[in-house]
């Protein structure tokens, strides 16, 4: 590849470059003066798009692909200095000489690049955040464009992402991250797992992005575009950095401390990196954080065709979670509000803990074939496991053979504790609700001290636990071979080929963890009506569990998945385009360890092997017929494999498929055209995507259906189509040297275009044969979705800011960002029959169509403008490098909603029509809410 | 080099520094100390159940549907849990006595009260045998489903204790007891013992409801009553399973023995009903059931058309013993016996008629026999019975349609011979609507042979729980020549 390729060179000598260059540029740009290129300093990787300009006349270049650049036209003579400006870069002015019929010809010029500080900002709003987070909310890809050097990208990622904007309404699994050439997406569900490599922000500069369709020379990618994070000691100088941040989002404080080698004599390279992140709550209340990332990486350049590097990672890290909640919750316990803790001797205790602990250990080896063409060869092996932790309150006695117990659902906002609940059955009464509020206001958390009381209580009697602790654990063991060809076929060809193969052995279980003074707990259903049906395990009935046992589910995932990439990029002085295509080939196979007493007949062992085969191609092309007007345009048609999430209906008991399951469709189109002027960069783009045949499963505790027990609960949707149409538009002004504005609008429309298939899987009892399902599955036929917004953030967003950048080293910006056209996540199952009919199956007789038709109206939230400050200074002492960095978000202290989702407890039209009638509704939408003001201060030294 | 191995070496250390002053607790937590201390109840506060039974009865003198202890009026008293809510039998409710045993003491007798709060598991820290105490001051007294019940308000309905409240009101002590219930037998119960703990021995369930289960079938809403028999005494009562209950959905046991639960009346204050706390309550573990012997030839599609013997009693006297017509009219025990009568409105007869009841007879056991006379099977073929049955308030008194192929036709021998049901005739229920008749059915008697003789039994007792009335008429018996 290019890039590679002209690393290759440097080392040889810049003469080989010059040579390379001469040939290429003399040819059409006649009457030169002043020609060169641009390279960043510490990869010597050359820079595109950089800004030179010749101060006394103002004219104007940018360096092309490979970083090189041409006056053609009249230039000064004399003393002159070259201005070389890139967003990102620290400016750098250049004394040259001109002389009459004479060409400058200045290579390697270096910029360095200032993003540093900008990294920081993404590192504590992103990365370190709503990215790990586990709420489809935050499901974003603004990780992904943090690297970008577009403003619209690089808006979306620091500006957008709080908001969980989510660009083109697309979830991150049409996005791919890949480390070192190893895709690191997961094979559940599709997107990458940013927490794997959260912490480790210095040694993870060097990124290479391709967004939307555009051509990466790693893999295929997603819809979204895909990053290459490259960690190669290699190509890092060498040095020392040292960072301490202060916050009061999700940690409270934060070090860091990396050293890297730089390629020494030797040919050996080493990098080391190290930090923690942690504080006992975060915005909201109770949410601990406690981080540690470590990093090592070795590599040795053999020779020079051959670099061989090991590298390892491991960033174990433990989160408190917070809950969406009730308007009424939030009213009256305020935003910050999170029912997950309580406090446990002084200290707040989440119930609801995050673990991630998956380190990767890679093998990466670069060989040069030639100077036109480097194969990279990788090996990855990841494992460790996921952990998120729950709160059980149905622990059993056996008692005569048959299991007597379960305790009272301990969550402190359950809706029968709250004011709402007592106003709608006791509206005589209303001394009741405002006990329940008193009690709420008071109180309103997670009891600890009742659980340790009621399990020591029952175990004295030689009872087991009636409340436990425990974890949902994937514990993955994921091996990922791959090797990826860059063959610079011409100047203006460049061939990328990879072979992908991952192979993953998933386990699913869930694990005891903590059971409050009590020594056991039977690990049967304790909702089955029938001791067989009640079996967790029928090769293990009635066992009795202890804490760091196994329970509930155990199955294992098996996946394969294998993929061929080729594509071909053309590069023309007017015109580039290029063309690729992908097939892969996943299977999928579940292993149940547990023989389930619902499904005894088909959750223990190895069910079938289920095969996908996933196609795609695409292809787009540039044409710049001058500098200053580009047009843009893309296109592919991809079928890709259902995630492992989305395949298996109710994975925890049993290997059922979701009915009619197949690959994803998805036809996507954009064009852009951009404007390159001196002062003013704009790029205006117009997309369309349609999916179609998706799938998606979520999971629940249903309170509603079947009895008042909660039941975990999967909702399928299958054959889900969807429509996302929008534009963007990104400018940037350079008023003055030192002050620059920026605009930014995203305006799309994302919506259901179909009426998808409804499903629900559970538990294989009597309540749930008496809410209607066959052996735990119900058909709910058609949910009615069709033109129903999809909740994917605000579906519209613009942005105005401004920049300014003092020559004393220190700036600052603000940015004011309109959100507009959010929705609630609708709930599928009152948009089916189910909604309409009665027990009978006939309509209700009290059906009124237009009062259903207001009820089922889809809630808008308000819009919201939340206004960023940031701003920073550094210093040289001496050898060293001093910055600082300080961010205040929503500065004005804005309240608002960024996401919610319907309760699917009133699945009727009679339940929701009641419930909506009341003042306070019982059961209504559960929402997230955005953050007020907020802080996050970063000092670093580097020596 | 050594320069920059110093460098690593200071981030380790710098590292290991982290790890030691920035921990974050978020697991490993200790198990807090849960023991609670001896409450300090002023001992003058404390009153007697029987106190604040008396209280109520006062309100109702006075005609108000309630007694409410004023909030300033700081009063207790002392008790011992007897429900649990583990197995989901109990719903929303603590039932206490004010005793361990069966003492009964004049001063302060056996007595038990429902509270009414609104908490589930109550059992996670009440649990069976745990004294408390409840803080009587604001709280109300009133009935519900025919039992003495604590809660709240100043309705006619008593309203629930609170979440928010419930833990100052019941109060726990350190003290918990192994209860011994009150072994009694049916007969024995009286309004003194609902809301206590109460053992029943030599019983069994009754025989037609073998095989369903405790409160799982489709007629059961809210709960299941199943029938509860003795083996030593007459009578039966009915057991209350909750539909939520863990253990709804499992068969009745089959065998006899000893259950204990708390004796209370059901939802609608029609029965006694008895409500275990788990199902390791029952204890039926002897092997041979008390069931009368059977005979069950179902019902026959067609009667007889030639007729046996039919009674309908238009020649008998009002208010006199039926007699004549070959019957057998014979009192075992007691004062009261099979007599003619009429009837209009709603509780009529069917022109004139045969009853029997026991009320208002004093009487402590009553039963009496009305006998056909004697039937050839062997000479008449594909022979029917039919007759029909009404009530009044049968309550806990039964009536029982009996044959027997051995009596010889002397009184003295009538209890001596074997009797066995027929099962296959309707007789009416307390639950059918007194003022209809009930036909019995064409009940078939040919696959059997021999001479038989049938029995129309009646047992009750003067007590109200017992003392209902039958009514009897249009016997009939055909057959094929």
């Amino acid at each position: 590849m290019m890039v590679n390729g002209f690393c290759r060179c440097f080392k040889k000598g810049k003469s080989v470059l010059v040579l390379l260059l001469l040939p290429v540029f003399t040819s059409f740009l006649q009457g030169a003066f002043i020609k060169g290129s641009v390279v960043d300093m510490v990869s010597l990787q050359p820079i595109k798009d950089v800004t030179i300009t010749i101060e006394s006349t103002k004219q104007i270049v940018h360096t092309n692909e490979i970083g090189a650049f041409v006056f053609s036209g009249k230039v000064p003579l004399g003393e002159q200095i070259l201005v070389l400006s890139k967003v990102g870069y620290v400016t750098k002015r250049y004394p040259i000489i001109v002389n009459e019929n004479e060409t400058v010809s200045i290579f390697d010029m270096t910029l360095e690049r200032v993003v540093p500080e900008i990294e920081e900002l993404f590192t504590i709003s992103l990365s370190d955040d709503e990215l790990d987070s586990d709420a489809s909310e935050s499901d974003n890809i603004s990780g992904l464009l943090a690297s970008s050097l577009d403003v619209f990208q690089r808006t979306v990622a620091f500006e957008f992402s709080p908001s969980f904007f989510k660009m083109r309404g697309l979830e991150s699994n049409n996005s791919t991250v890949l480390i070192n050439g190893i895709k690191m997406n997961k094979f559940y569900t599709g997107s990458p797992q940013w927490s794997n490599w959260g912490g480790l922000n210095d040694v993870m500069r060097s990124r290479e992005l391709s967004t939307g369709l555009l051509p990466s020379s790693y893999n295929f990618g997603g819809i979204l575009g895909s990053v290459n994070i490259t960690m190669r000691p290699s190509q890092v100088k060498s040095g020392a950095r040292l960072t301490y941040s202060s916050s009061n989002r999700s940690y409270t404080n934060r070090l860091m401390a990396t050293y890297s080698s730089g390629l020494q004599k030797s040919g050996w390279a080493y990098m080391v990196s190290v930090s923690r992140r942690w504080g006992d709550e975060g915005y909201q209340d109770g949410t601990s954080y406690n981080a540690n990332s470590f990093f090592a990486s070795v590599e040795s350049v053999i020779n020079e065709n051959h670099s061989l590097g090991i590298t390892g990672i491991f960033t174990p890290n433990r989160r408190g979670k917070s809950s969406p909640n009730t308007q009424e919750v939030y009213n009256l316990k305020g935003t910050k509000y999170n029912e997950y803790w309580g406090w446990q001797q002084g200290e707040k205790r989440n119930s609801r803990i995050k673990e991630v602990a998956e380190p990767v250990i890679m093998l990466n080896h670069h060989w040069h074939l030639n100077n036109k063409t480097i194969l990279n060869t990788n090996i990855a092996y990841q494992f460790g496991n996921i952990g998120s932790s729950r709160l059980d309150y149905n622990g059993n006695d056996l008692v005569n053979g048959l299991p007597e117990g379960g305790g009272v659902n301990p969550s402190p906002a359950y809706y029968q504790k709250l004011p709402s609940y007592f106003e709608r059955n006791f509206s005589e009464d209303l001394e009741f609700a405002y006990g329940a509020q008193k009690q709420f206001l008071k109180y309103g958390q997670i009891n600890w001290g009742h659980l340790y009381e009621a399990n020591i209580l029952n175990a004295s009697k030689g009872g087991n636990a009636i409340y436990a602790l425990y974890e949902d654990r994937v514990d993955d063991k994921l091996l990922t071979l791959n090797t990826i060809l860059n063959w610079e076929l011409s100047d203006h060809t460049i061939c990328n080929a990879a072979f992908n193969y991952r192979n993953l052995k998933s386990e699913n279980f869930a694990e005891v963890l903590d059971l409050f003074g009590a020594s056991s707990y039977l690990d049967i259903d304790g909702f089955a009506t029938n001791i067989d049906d009640a079996q967790n395990d029928l090769l293990n009935p009635n066992r009795v569990v202890k804490e760091g046992d196994r329970f509930k589910y155990n199955f294992n995932f098996l996946a394969r998945e294998m993929e061929v990439f080729v594509q071909t990029q053309f590069r023309y002085t007017k015109i580039d385009f290029y063309m690729g295509a992908r097939i892969n080939n996943t299977q999928h196979q579940r292993d149940g360890v547990y023989k389930n007493g619902g499904f005894p007949d088909y959750s223990f062992g190895k069910g079938k092997t289920l095969s996908f085969t996933g196609l795609g191609v695409k292809g787009g092309l540039t044409y710049k017929p001058i500098s200053k007007h580009i047009i843009d345009v893309n296109a592919g048609y991809i079928t890709r494999p259902p995630t492992l999430q989305n395949t298996y209906s109710n994975a925890r008991e049993n290997h059922s498929i979701v009915p009619n399951i197949s690959e994803e469709k998805i036809a996507t189109v954009d064009a852009s055209y951009i404007l390159r002027l001196p002062f003013v960069k704009a790029k205006f783009t117009g997309y369309y995507t349609k999916i179609t045949n998706a799938n998606a499963i979520s999971f629940f505790f249903a309170d509603g259906i079947g009895g008042d027990n909660a039941v975990f609960v999967q909702e399928i949707l299958q054959g889900i189509e969807t429509n996302h149409l929008g534009g963007e538009l990104g400018i940037e002004a350079q008023v003055t040297q030192t002050i620059k504005l920026k605009g930014v609008a995203s305006v799309g429309q994302f919506t259901y275009a179909n009426n998808p298939n409804l499903f629900l899987t559970t538990e294989a009892n009597d309540a749930s044969k008496e809410a209607g399902f066959t052996e735990g599955f119900k058909d709910f036929g058609k949910a009615y979705l069709k033109n129903y917004k999809l909740a994917a953030g605000p579906q519209s967003a613009y942005s105005f800011g401004l920049e300014y950048r003092d020559p004393e080293y220190w700036w600052f910006g603000v940015a004011a960002n309109m959100f507009t056209n959010t929705y609630v996540d609708v709930s599928p199952l009152t948009r089916s029959s189910n909604f309409t009919t009665d027990f009978d199956g006939n309509p209700f007789n009290d059906y009124d169509e237009e009062l259903a038709a207001e009820l089922l109206k889809q809630e808008r939230f308000d819009d919201y403008l939340v206004v960023n400050l940031v701003g920073g200074k550094s210093w040289k002492v001496g050898s060293k490098y001093i910055g600082f960095f300080a961010s205040i978000n929503n500065v004005l202290d804005k309240v608002y909603k960024t996401g919610g989702f319907e309760q699917g407890r009133n699945a009727n039209f009679r339940q929701l029509r009641d419930d909506k009638a009341l003042e306070t509704p019982v059961f209504d939408s559960k929402y997230w809410y955005g953050r007020g003001i907020t802080y996050f201060m970063n000092l670093y030294v580097r020596f | 080099m050594l320069c920059k191995i110093k460098n690593i070496n200071l981030v380790w250390l710098l590292y290991v520094v982290l790890l030691l002053v920035a921990c974050v607790k978020d697991n490993d937590y200790k198990i807090p100390d849960v023991s609670i201390q001896e409450p300090t109840i002023p001992s003058n506060k404390i009153t007697t159940f029987k106190a604040i039974k008396s209280r109520f009865e006062q309100a109702k003198a006075n005609e108000l549907p309630t007694a409410i202890i004023d909030s300033d009026e700081e009063l207790y008293i002392e008790g011992y849990v007897i429900s649990s809510d583990k197995a989901n039998n109990f719903f929303e409710e603590l039932i206490i006595q004010n005793k361990v045993d069966d003492s009964n003491p004049d001063t302060d007798p056996r007595l038990g009260f429902r509270l009414s709060i609104n908490v589930g598991n109550l059992s996670d820290i009440y649990e069976v045998g745990r004294k408390v105490y409840v803080k009587m001051s604001g709280l109300t007294i009133g009935e519900s489903s025919g039992v003495i019940v604590i809660g709240k308000g100043e309705g006619v309905q008593i309203e629930q204790i609170q979440e928010h409240e419930y833990k100052d009101i019941i109060i726990r002590s350190t003290e918990v007891v192994e209860l011994i219930p009150k072994v009694s037998t049916l007969l024995d119960l009286t309004e003194a013992d609902e809301n206590t703990l109460v053992q029943l021995e030599n019983m069994q369930i009754h025989r037609y409801q073998i095989g369903s289960t405790f409160a799982g079938e489709g007629i059961d809403e809210f709960d299941g009553l199943r029938i509860l028999e003795s083996c030593s005494d007459i009578g039966t009562i009915a057991l209350q399973t909750s539909t939520f209950s863990d253990f709804k959905s499992l068969q009745v046991p089959l065998l006899k023995g000893t259950v204990k639960g708390v004796f209370t009346r059901d939802f609608n204050d029609e029965q006694n009903v008895l409500i275990i706390n788990s199902i390791a309550d029952i204890n039926f573990n002897e092997e041979v059931r008390c069931d009368p012997m059977e005979l069950d030839c179902g019902v026959a599609l067609e009667g007889g058309t030639e007729n046996l013997f039919f009674e309908d009693f238009q020649s008998q006297t009002n208010n006199k013993l039926i007699t004549g017509n070959g019957w057998t009219n014979y009192i075992e025990v007691g004062s009261e016996g099979w007599e003619a009568f009429t009837a209009t409105g709603t509780n009529a007869s069917l022109g004139r008629s045969a009853r029997i009841r026991s009320a208002s007879s004093g009487d402590a056991s009553n039963i009496a026999w009305l006998i056909t006379p004697a039937i050839n099977l062997d000479m008449h073929g594909e022979v029917t019975l039919q007759f029909k049955t009404s009530n009044s308030f049968a309550d806990g008194s039964q009536m029982e349609v009996m044959y027997s192929l051995d009596w010889d036709g002397l009184e003295e021998h009538i209890t001596t011979a074997n009797w066995g049901i027929l099962s296959s005739a309707y007789i009416v229920k307390d639950s059918d609507f007194f003022g209809e008749w009930f036909h019995s059915g064409k009940v078939d008697l040919s696959c059997v042979t021999g001479t038989m003789y049938i029995a129309f039994k009646y047992t009750g007792n003067g007590k109200s729980a017992f003392d209902g009335t039958y009514e009897l008429d249009d016997v009939q018996i055909d057959f094929k020549p």
